[in-house]
């Protein structure tokens, strides 16, 4: 064969080339810690990779409405732990008034009570998490109740605002006012009965009012339980979410991130041919019969 | 023979050995010179021959022609694969732009346009009153038409480019055509006496660089003119005539051809740079624009449908489209959907015009915005068995697969062009140690051949001085 003083060089130059490429794509690997950096580098990993991102995207998004979805759950439950309470006193002035051991002034200081804890419950009934109102329904916008000569109104809908918190998955996070404070027994009703039986000082009355009243607390722990089975729900979602989020950086990585220790393996063996290819094209293209020919 | 004939003799080996040197001097000299092929002398025994008693004596040496060593099957498949390879070479090129316009972390990033886009109208949902959710609806969706926008703009870009580097590119092939047939005449002429071998290696030099830039075909006359043609037949050289290429821009979109005459050769160009760029522009580039504008039309078709059907935050406004509707050119034609993306002014201008409630009349009613957020999980691309991003990841694969075989086809192509051309070498090209030999074979030759004119010259004084 016979080998032309242009061939020497070509070889050498050609094996220096692709040795030179390979040692570049370890230490682009190594330096960017990403085995596939465009799509042609593995094209099945980067579709993959790609519809693993957009999960990713879907999770994080599932986790903040999660996030907002419990923080309105628990200013609901706030406000429903607040209305147990004050239903609670309620009860208990009207069980003092029961017992006929009051006198008018007793009576009318436990009227005078119910009656502050009504005007309280109304408060309570209109309140507000980050300027939309909690009771009104889907018209949140609207202020739930409006006292008007002592007759409270509900001015909300039936219908209660939801969060989407997972795939095809949504949550009630608040409850309508119409169901809370009015079905099943108006609260500001009861409590004004309550407040006028009192007034009066007519135990019969008292003792029928309470009866009410009791039902209406009731229903407040009914919907406190409720919301409470809602708000493990949420955690136990809001953990799924992390686990879920966890796996699939894991599935990413495993898509598209480089592996360490084979990067630099490959870089360390493509450095060593180099020097190889280097020292015998050295060596190579030096040698000719014009050098030793005097 | 006489003595003087003798000297004569001498001479004419002084002379022929004087060739060898030259000529070797000028093998050296182009060791590295590209398109070069190694001179070699002939050397003949001079006639006529004397007979003699004691038998034939010769007149000498006889110097010539100096040819040219070359393998005419190995120029012809060197021509062949470097077309090839310069075709295949292009459009990895190429492709490797195309593909640089989608990579997604730190530049094209559109899955992660497209999935903020549908969780801005899933928040809007959650909380249909908040004047922050609905800005944020209409940002994330000016940001996705914008990068929807921008990657079918570079990708013009690259059509573009393609289209001016062709025009370039013809330029170029012209010029090479008009020095082939110049060499022609050259070669013409001066083969009438002696071998053109330094025309002959231009003009072979000349044809693969024109192989490079298209597909050609050549073969030699008997007047050792070479006739260049296309695939076709149709003449570029014939003798010292070219016909020049025009690269012309041609409607709609501006797209370069190339004409011969009056006829469009573009089908015919085949390999060759200009080839693999032609073949990107017409085939890649569109196919990949078309799969964004069928993107863009479908999601905002079903966007708009959605949107129509629900209620803007005043309870009573209905049947807005959140897009501007695009018309298509024909029925089923997305071509342009793309490009013709914005937000309706009415929208646009107030988020509160989004139509985020399911019903007339309550402000925290969020299901239409749910319903838009929905299509994103919903197989509404490729006849409804595709997400939106399975359908994007579906068109990255492609890409990618796309520049993965034009990039074996490259590596591939060119090995063989390479290897073909090592083998030229090999027949062709100067080696250092043979023109080493030569030189002291030459250096030898000349110096006995004086030596003997030396040898002559003493006897020719020894007989003058007999009659003396």
């Amino acid at each position: 064969m016979r080998v032309p003083t242009q061939l020497q060089g070509a070889g050498a130059l050609t094996e220096l080339d692709l040795i030179r490429s390979r040692s570049q794509r370890a230490a682009s690997e190594l330096s960017s810690g990403l085995r596939v950096q465009k799509p042609s580098d593995d094209p099945v990993a980067a579709s993959r990779g790609n519809q693993i991102r957009d999960r990713l995207s879907q999770l994080e998004h599932y986790r903040e409405g999660t996030g907002r979805a419990e923080s309105e759950v628990h200013a609901v439950d706030n406000v429903l732990d607040q209305l147990e309470r004050l239903m609670d006193v309620a009860i208990t002035s009207g069980a003092r008034g029961r017992s006929g051991l009051s006198t008018p002034t007793q009576f009318q200081a436990l009227a005078d009570e119910v009656d502050s804890i009504r005007e309280e419950i109304l408060r309570l009934a209109n309140s507000e998490h980050r300027g939309s109102s909690l009771f009104a329904g889907r018209q949140t916008r609207t202020q739930a109740f409006v006292d008007s000569g002592g007759v409270v109104t509900y001015q909300g809908d039936s219908l209660a605002p939801t969060s989407r918190v997972g795939d095809q998955s949504v949550v009630e996070t608040t409850i309508p006012g119409d169901g809370l404070f009015v079905t099943g027994g108006d609260v500001f009703q009861v409590l004004a009965d309550l407040r006028d039986a009192l007034a009066s000082g007519d135990t019969d009355r008292v003792r029928i009012e309470m009866q009410n009243a009791e039902q209406v607390g009731s229903r407040f722990t009914d919907f406190r339980a409720r919301l409470g089975s809602t708000m493990q729900e949420l955690s136990r979602h809001s953990a799924h979410l992390s686990s879920e989020n966890v796996l699939e950086q894991t599935n990413l990585s495993r898509e598209i991130d480089t592996d360490l220790v084979d990067a630099i393996s490959r870089l360390t063996a493509a450095d060593q041919a180099l020097q190889a290819a280097l020292g015998a094209g050295g060596r190579l293209l030096t040698i000719s019969l014009m050098d030793v020919l005097g | 023979m006489s003595l003087f004939g003798q000297l004569h003799l001498g001479l004419g080996g002084l002379r022929a050995h004087q060739y060898g040197l030259e000529m070797t001097g000028d093998n050296i000299a182009n060791v590295n010179t590209p398109g070069f092929s190694r001179r070699r002398l002939a050397l003949s025994h001079a006639r006529p021959l004397r007979v003699t008693p004691v038998g034939e004596i010769g007149g000498g040496v006889e110097a010539g022609p100096i040819t040219s060593v070359r393998d005419r099957f190995l120029d012809s498949r060197h021509r062949l694969e470097s077309s090839v390879a310069s075709a295949d070479d292009a459009r990895h090129r190429l492709l490797g732009s195309v593909e640089g316009v989608f990579v997604e972390d730190g530049g094209f990033g559109f899955q992660e346009e497209l999935s903020a886009m549908f969780n801005a109208f899933s928040d809007l949902g959650s909380e249909p009153e908040s004047s922050v959710f609905r800005d944020q609806v209409l940002s994330k969706a000016q940001s996705l038409i914008d990068r929807m926008q921008g990657g079918h703009e570079r990708l013009s870009q690259i059509a573009r480019t393609i289209d001016q580097d062709t025009i370039r590119l013809t330029a170029q092939a012209n010029d090479l055509m008009e020095r082939i047939a110049s060499l022609n005449e050259q070669i013409s002429a001066i083969e009438a006496t002696i071998p053109a071998n330094a025309e002959r290696d231009a003009r072979d030099q000349a044809l693969l660089e024109l192989s490079e830039l298209i597909e050609v075909s050549s073969y030699e006359n008997e007047d050792g003119s070479a006739t260049v043609t296309l695939r076709d037949g149709s003449s570029l050289v014939v003798g010292n005539q070219s016909f020049a290429l025009n690269a012309v821009p041609t409607p709609p979109d501006g797209r370069t051809s190339l004409m011969l005459g009056a006829t469009d050769v573009t089908s015919l160009v085949g390999s060759g740079e200009i080839g693999g760029m032609l073949s990107v522009r017409s085939q890649e580039i569109p196919a990949h624009q078309l799969a964004l504008d069928d993107l863009a039309l479908e999601m905002t078709s079903r966007v708009n449908t959605l949107h129509r059907a629900g209620y803007a935050m005043d309870g009573t406004t209905t049947n807005v489209d959140f897009f501007v509707p695009f018309t298509p050119v024909a029925p089923g034609n997305p071509q342009g959907a793309t490009m013709a993306m914005s937000i309706n002014p009415t929208v646009a201008a107030d988020g509160s015009a989004i139509a985020a409630a399911g019903a007339a009349g309550a402000i925290g009613d969020g299901d239409q915005a749910l319903a838009i957020a929905d299509l994103a999980s919903s197989q509404t691309m490729n006849g409804g068995t595709a997400t939106f991003s399975e359908f994007y990841s579906g068109f990255v694969f492609t890409l990618g697969s796309d520049v993965r075989r034009a990039e074996a086809s490259a590596t591939a192509s060119s090995a063989v062009a390479e290897q073909v051309g090592l083998q030229k070498l090999e027949v062709s090209a100067v080696s250092l140690d043979e023109e080493a030999v030569a030189l002291v074979q030459y250096q030898r030759g000349y110096e006995a051949s004086a030596r003997f004119i030396r040898v002559v010259d003493e006897l020719t004084e020894l007989v003058m001085t007999i009659g003396a």
